[in-house]
C-alpha cells in the first residue's frame, strides 16, 4: 500500500502523472465482480520494455515508474483485486511509427511480445488472451506478423493502433491486410496512441496530451475506416474500439451530418452512418461516468460493449463505476464477460 | 425534415461539386442561396441562434487571398452570401435573431500581421453592427479579436463593446496553435472578466490536424474543430483560467466539441494533479460544467444523452452553424424528449439570460 501511494506520489510529482491505479486497495477483500473479461490491459515483454525505454530516454520523456515496475504478477494482483478472470493482452501506446524502428526490427520485436505473451497464457491458464501487435509500418511484414501470431501463437486477435507515422486504418494500402484478417474472421483490437501531430500542442501546464489526444485519433480511425469503405468491404472483421470509440458516440450526428449526402454513401455505409457505428464493438475504459456512457449506450446496443481497464494506466475502479450506471443485471453480464465470450469463443472455455 | 425535392437537389449538386474539388474544407448543408422564403410558417419561433456565420467584405478577402495563396478552393457559394440569405432561412424556420461571428479561421487571422488583423476584425465589428441596425432585432454581434497580439486584441475589445455595443466576442480555440489557457492571454480575459463579457469559442482550421488524411471525403473540419475546441476546455481548466476569470460566460461550439464524452478521461487525469485544488476547488467535474454550450451537430440522440447528463437545459443554446448547417437541427431537437420548458430555454431562454438585450430585441 505504501509503496503504492509513494509511487503514485512520485509520479505525480514528477508532473508525468498519465493516471494513477486507484488507491484504496482492500487487500484480501473478497472482489465484488468475478469472471470478468477485460479487453483492454497491456503488456511488456522485456524487448519491448527496452526499445519503449531507449525512445523515451532519446526523446527526454520522463519514464513511468508503473511501466517500469510492470511485471505478470502485478497484473495477476489487480486482476485479483478486481474479480478479473481474463484480461486481453495488448501493446499500450506506441510513437513514431514502432518507436522510430525500420520493419525488420520492428518484426523482430513483435515476434519477442507474442512470445512472451504466449508464455504468460501457458504459464497462467485461463489469466491471459492475447491481441497480437503489427508492425503497421509495412504491409507485406505486418502480413507475415499476422500469419506467425495467429497460426503459431495462437492469438485471439490483433491488436493495433489507431494509426502509424500518420497513416490510418483506412487508408487503402492496407487493404490487403483487411483482406487476410476478414478471411479470417479476426477481431481488430484498436489502441490510440498520441499521435506526431498532436503530442507537441501547447494546451496547457501539466496536460498530459493522452488526456484528449488519443480519444481523438481514436476516432480519426472510426472515421477513416467509415470514409474508405472498410466497414463495409471488410464485414467478418470484429471491430473493437478502445475508450468507447475516443469521441464517435459524442461526434456522430456531426459525422453524419456530413456524410449523409454523400454520393458514395450507400456504398460506404449501406446502413447508414449510424447504423454502421451501432455494429462496431467499443471497450468501456474511461467511459463509465454517466454522461460518456449514456452518449455509448444510445449509439451501440449493451452488446457491442466490451469491459476494459487500460491498466495500469487506470484500474478495476471502473468495475465499480459501471456498477452506478442502473444497467440491468442481464446488461451488466454482458458488458463484463458474455459480450468478450461471444466475441472471442475460447474464453467461453477456458 | 421541411426540405423540399429541390433544396436536397441542390444540395447534392453542391456536395458533388465540392467532392470533385477534393478539398472543401467544410461542407454546406445550409444552402439557402438558391432558395426562396416559404410561404408555409415555420413550427417553431422566437428562436435564437447563437452559432451563425458572416463575412464581410474585408473578410472575406482576407480569407480568399489566404486560400489562393494555399491553393484551397474557395468555398462554393460564399461570395452569394449576404445578409438577405440569413433572413431567409431564418424566416423559413422561426429564428428571431441570430448572433453572427467568424467561422473556422486559418493560421491565426489569415496570416496576416496584428496591424491588418486589427483592420480586418474592425470590418467585421461594424459590418455586424450595421446588420444589427440595417435588420432590427434579427441579428446580434460576438465580435472576433485577433488573438495573434494581446495589446491589439485589447484595443480591439474595447471598440467591439464601447463603440459599436457587441452583445459578446467570437473567437477561435486557439491561433498559431496557443490554446485560450495560455498565460499570454491572462490580460484578454482580465478585461472580459471584468466586463463580464459572453465569449463564444469556435473551432479553427488547425494546422497540426487539418490536413490528416484519414480518407476521401475526410477533411479537417469534420472532426478536428471538435477536437480543437475540447483542447481549449482542457487548457482553461489546468491553467486555472476557469478559477480566476469567475464572470466570463463562455459558450462552447460544437456542444462542447467531445467535452461532454471526454469529460470523464479529464477528471481520471487531471484530479491526480498536485494544483488541482488551485484549478478546481469544488472537483475537475464542477470546473468543466461551468462551460454553457451550443447544439451544433449534436442534436441526435447518442450526443445529446451525454449532453444533458453532464450539463443542465440551462446551459444548453440553440445554434447552427449557417450557411454550413441549417434549422433542420431544430426539427431534431424536438425529437430527443425534451420537456417543453427545456426546448424554450435552449430554442431561446438562455440567450435571452445570457444576452439580456435580446429579452428586448
Amino acid at each position: 500500500m505504501a509503496t503504492r501511494r509513494d509511487f503514485v506520489a512520485g509520479a505525480a510529482a514528477a508532473g508525468a502523472a498519465a493516471a494513477l491505479p486507484g488507491a484504496g486497495r482492500a487487500e484480501s477483500a473478497k472482489p465484488k465482480h468475478s469472471g470478468v473479461i477485460d479487453t483492454h490491459f497491456h503488456f511488456w515483454a522485456p524487448e519491448y520494455l527496452k526499445l519503449s525505454q531507449d525512445w523515451g530516454a532519446a526523446h527526454h520523456a520522463q519514464p513511468d515508474p508503473r511501466i517500469a515496475n510492470w511485471t505478470p504478477q502485478v497484473a495477476l494482483d489487480e486482476m485479483d483485486r478486481g474479480g478479473v478472470k481474463t484480461a486481453m493482452l495488448s501493446l499500450a501506446s506506441i510513437r513514431e511509427g514502432f518507436w522510430g524502428l525500420d520493419a525488420a526490427k520492428a518484426s523482430n520485436v513483435i515476434r519477442a511480445c507474442d512470445d512472451f505473451a504466449a508464455k504468460m497464457m501457458s504459464d497462467h491458464k485461463g489469466r491471459f488472451g492475447l491481441f497480437a501487435p503489427l508492425n503497421m509500418i509495412d504491409l507485406e511484414s505486418s502480413l507475415k506478423e499476422a500469419e506467425y501470431a495467429l497460426d503459431q501463437v495462437h492469438a485471439d486477435g490483433i491488436g493495433i493502433q489507431s494509426s502509424a507515422n500518420g497513416r490510418y486504418p483506412g487508408d487503402p494500402y492496407y487493404n490487403p491486410l483487411w483482406e487476410e484478417l476478414n478471411r479470417r474472421k479476426a477481431v481488430v483490437f484498436f489502441h490510440g496512441p498520441v499521435p506526431d501531430c498532436c503530442g507537441a500542442l501547447k494546451v496547457g501546464p501539466g496536460i498530459n496530451p493522452a488526456v484528449g489526444e488519443v480519444t481523438f485519433d481514436m476516432t480519426r480511425a472510426v472515421m477513416s475506416l467509415l470514409a474508405n469503405g472498410a466497414l463495409a468491404r471488410y464485414r467478418d472483421i470484429k471491430w473493437l474500439f478502445s475508450y468507447g470509440g475516443g469521441a464517435t458516440p459524442y461526434i456522430a450526428g456531426r459525422i453524419e451530418a456530413f456524410f449523409k449526402d454523400a454520393k458514395n454513401l450507400h456504398d460506404i455505409a449501406p446502413n447508414g452512418v449510424m447504423g454502421e457505428l451501432a455494429k462496431l464493438h467499443y471497450d468501456t475504459v474511461n467511459v463509465t461516468a454517466a454522461p460518456s456512457f449514456a452518449a455509448l449506450t444510445k449509439l451501440a446496443p449493451i452488446s457491442q460493449i466490451t469491459y476494459g481497464t487500460d491498466f495500469p494506466y487506470f484500474t478495476n475502479d471502473q468495475l465499480d463505476t459501471l456498477d452506478q450506471r442502473g444497467l440491468a443485471a442481464k446488461d451488466l453480464e454482458a458488458i463484463h464477460s458474455g459480450n468478450a465470450k461471444r466475441l472471442l469463443p475460447r474464453l467461453a472455455k477456458v | 425534415m421541411s426540405e423540399n425535392s429541390s433544396d436536397v437537389a441542390s444540395r447534392r449538386q453542391f456536395l458533388t461539386g465540392l467532392a470533385a474539388a477534393g478539398a472543401a474544407a467544410a461542407m454546406p448543408s445550409g444552402l439557402a442561396f438558391a432558395q426562396g422564403a416559404k410561404a408555409a410558417k415555420p413550427k417553431h419561433h422566437g428562436v435564437i441562434d447563437v452559432h451563425h456565420h458572416f463575412w464581410a467584405p474585408e473578410y472575406l478577402k482576407a480569407q480568399d487571398d489566404w486560400e489562393d495563396a494555399h491553393h484551397v478552393p474557395h468555398l462554393p457559394g460564399m461570395q452569394n452570401w449576404s445578409p438577405e440569405v440569413p433572413i431567409a432561412a431564418m424566416d423559413k424556420a422561426g429564428v428571431q435573431t441570430s448572433i453572427v461571428s467568424l467561422a473556422s479561421i486559418s493560421q491565426g487571422m489569415w496570416g496576416l500581421d496584428p496591424a491588418a488583423a486589427t483592420k480586418v476584425c474592425h470590418a467585421c465589428a461594424d459590418y455586424g453592427a450595421k446588420m444589427v441596425s440595417d435588420h432590427k432585432g434579427r441579428f446580434g454581434l460576438f465580435a472576433p479579436l485577433n488573438m495573434i497580439d494581446v495589446d491589439s486584441s485589447l484595443k480591439e475589445a474595447e471598440y467591439a463593446f464601447d463603440q459599436v455595443h457587441a452583445d459578446g466576442i467570437g473567437i477561435q480555440s486557439s491561433y498559431n496553435g496557443m490554446y485560450l489557457g495560455d498565460p499570454t492571454y491572462d490580460p484578454i480575459w482580465q478585461e472580459l472578466n471584468r466586463r463580464k463579457a459572453v465569449v463564444f469559442v469556435h473551432g479553427p482550421n488547425n494546422a497540426c490536424c487539418s490536413a490528416i488524411k484519414d480518407g476521401p471525403g475526410m477533411f479537417g473540419s469534420v472532426v478536428e474543430v471538435t477536437f480543437d475546441v475540447t483542447r481549449t476546455c482542457a487548457s482553461l481548466l489546468t491553467s486555472g483560467a476557469l478559477q480566476k476569470y469567475p464572470n466570463i460566460q463562455w459558450i462552447i461550439a460544437y456542444g462542447g466539441g467531445t467535452l461532454p464524452f471526454v469529460a470523464g478521461r479529464i477528471n481520471n487525469f487531471i484530479k491526480q494533479m498536485k494544483n488541482v485544488n488551485e484549478i478546481a476547488p469544488h472537483g475537475v467535474t464542477a470546473e468543466l460544467q461551468k462551460f454553457n454550450v451550443d447544439t451544433v451537430n449534436v442534436t441526435n440522440p447518442s450526443s445529446m444523452a451525454a449532453m444533458t447528463k453532464f450539463l443542465p437545459a440551462s446551459q444548453i443554446l440553440y445554434g447552427t452553424d449557417f450557411f454550413y448547417f441549417n434549422n433542420d437541427q431544430l426539427d431534431e431537437l424536438d425529437h430527443l424528449h425534451l420537456s417543453a420548458k427545456e426546448l424554450d430555454a435552449i430554442h431561446s431562454g438562455n440567450a435571452k439570460r445570457l444576452i439580456p438585450r435580446l429579452a428586448k430585441a
